[in-house]
């Protein structure tokens, strides 16, 4: 893919080097720098992230689709990575990026509470800090199902409606993290695992979701707080640590998931299944937290949970 | 070689079999006849509702395996490179 886009081999291993000195078109520039945020800080995202990007050219429609895209494509990253996947003959994104690998740094394992930085940068009266388009049908069909889901409709979904052509994929996303989706991963352990995550992503819009379903699988009281101020620590027991342990690798760096991260859940008495389900729990609401970071959704006034 | 056990797309059946029949035909128009679902997928085949969310994700990618959406400024490959180069991600 890369040589039909760069035909120039110097103008890709200057790419591969450093995006913002490589000889590429100013707008690519600017895309390096959203992915590298998105990936690595969504939640410092601002109003004048935004606007820089609006005044390289590109309309709000053009900055939901790179955030749709981005939430879409960290899900694949963290699947291949995370599940150990040898590269494809066939693969079509990703050739040539691993030996950079070591230059990306773990984001800070202990982090505080997520940061308010998007209340304040975002107006009383605003959902996001893009514009909304609710006349598609597909936005309509979605808000139905939504108000019949949850009784309301999710800024989140809401914050998406320039890219209609999306929201089966959010819905499915939402849906899947209602819920483990094996019998081998506990509710309680897939609670926390969603708990922990919005912690790592410092995901102000899903804290609220995140504390109601723990409630709701019958964790300790304590164990939203114990997750953000301790979650690495010796008062978990033996199989809540391999499954935070897991949980944090994958969210903070997915490429550092080796065959030996499998052998620790086995070793717990976790199976395959279990695995697989940490690792989409994780990929999925990083896709989502990162994806409600960038646009500045705010957050609902409920959980976003189905209603009991 | 996968961290996991994985089912392939010879041995799956139900709505693995189907998705599995989506994938490969999607790529198949993209990229020639013959082109496999390539392993991306297969890490979640074991769990056939992750399974279905990496179907429903190239659905959308591709106008259900169409491949005739129309771009926007730059080309949505290149923005998915670049979150896959943020991630550090060989794939």
């Amino acid at each position: 893919m890369l040589p039909l886009l760069y035909p120039n081999p110097m103008t890709r291993d200057a790419l591969l080097e450093d995006a913002q000195t490589a000889p590429i078109p100013e707008l690519h520039r600017e895309l390096f720098r959203f992915a590298e945020q998105f990936v690595r800080g969504s939640w410092n995202t601002n109003r004048s992230d935004l606007g820089r990007l609006r005044a390289a050219g590109l309309e709000d429609r053009d900055i939901v689709h790179w955030a749709t895209l981005g939430s879409t494509q960290s899900w694949f990253t963290m699947s291949a990575d995370g599940g150990g996947v040898p590269l494809d003959g066939n693969a079509i994104t990703g050739p040539a990026v691993g030996r950079k690998r070591e230059a990306y740094g773990a984001t800070p394992e202990r982090l505080g509470p997520p940061i308010a930085a998007l209340e304040s940068d975002r107006r009383d009266d605003e959902i996001a800090m893009v514009g909304l388009d609710e006349t598609s049908d597909a936005y309509h069909e979605t808000a139905n199902w939504a108000t019949k889901h949850y009784g309301f409709v999710p800024n989140l979904l809401r914050a998406v409606s320039l890219q209609p052509g999306f929201y089966r994929r959010h819905r499915l996303a939402l849906e899947l993290l209602e819920a483990p989706q094996s019998k081998s991963l506990e509710p309680r352990h897939h609670a926390m695992v969603r708990a922990l995550v919005s912690h790592l992503n410092r995901s102000a819009y899903h804290e609220a979701t995140a504390r109601e379903l723990l409630d709701r699988a019958g964790a300790e009281e304590g164990v939203f707080d114990q997750l953000r101020d301790d979650p690495l620590g010796m008062d978990w027991s033996p199989v809540d640590r391999a499954v935070l342990a897991f949980a944090t690798k994958i969210g903070l760096n997915a490429y550092k998931v080796t065959e030996k991260d499998a052998s620790s859940l086995r070793e717990v008495g976790l199976d395959d299944e279990a695995y697989v389900d940490i690792l989409n729990t994780v990929s999925i609401q990083t896709s989502l937290d990162r994806l409600a970071n960038t646009l500045g959704v705010r957050p609902d006034s409920a959980p976003l949970l189905p209603q009991s | 070689m996968a961290h996991i056990r994985i089912i392939d797309e010879a041995q799956a059946g139900g709505s693995v079999a189907e998705d599995y029949a989506f994938i490969s035909g999607s790529y198949a128009k993209l990229l020639g006849e013959g082109t496999s679902a390539p392993q991306v997928y297969t890490t979640n085949s074991i769990v056939p509702a992750y399974f279905r969310f990496g179907a429903v994700q190239n659905r959308v990618l591709t106008n259900d395996g169409q491949h005739d959406l129309v771009e926007g400024p730059v080309p949505s490959i290149l923005v998915m490179f670049a979150i896959s180069k943020a991630s550090a991600c060989f794939y």
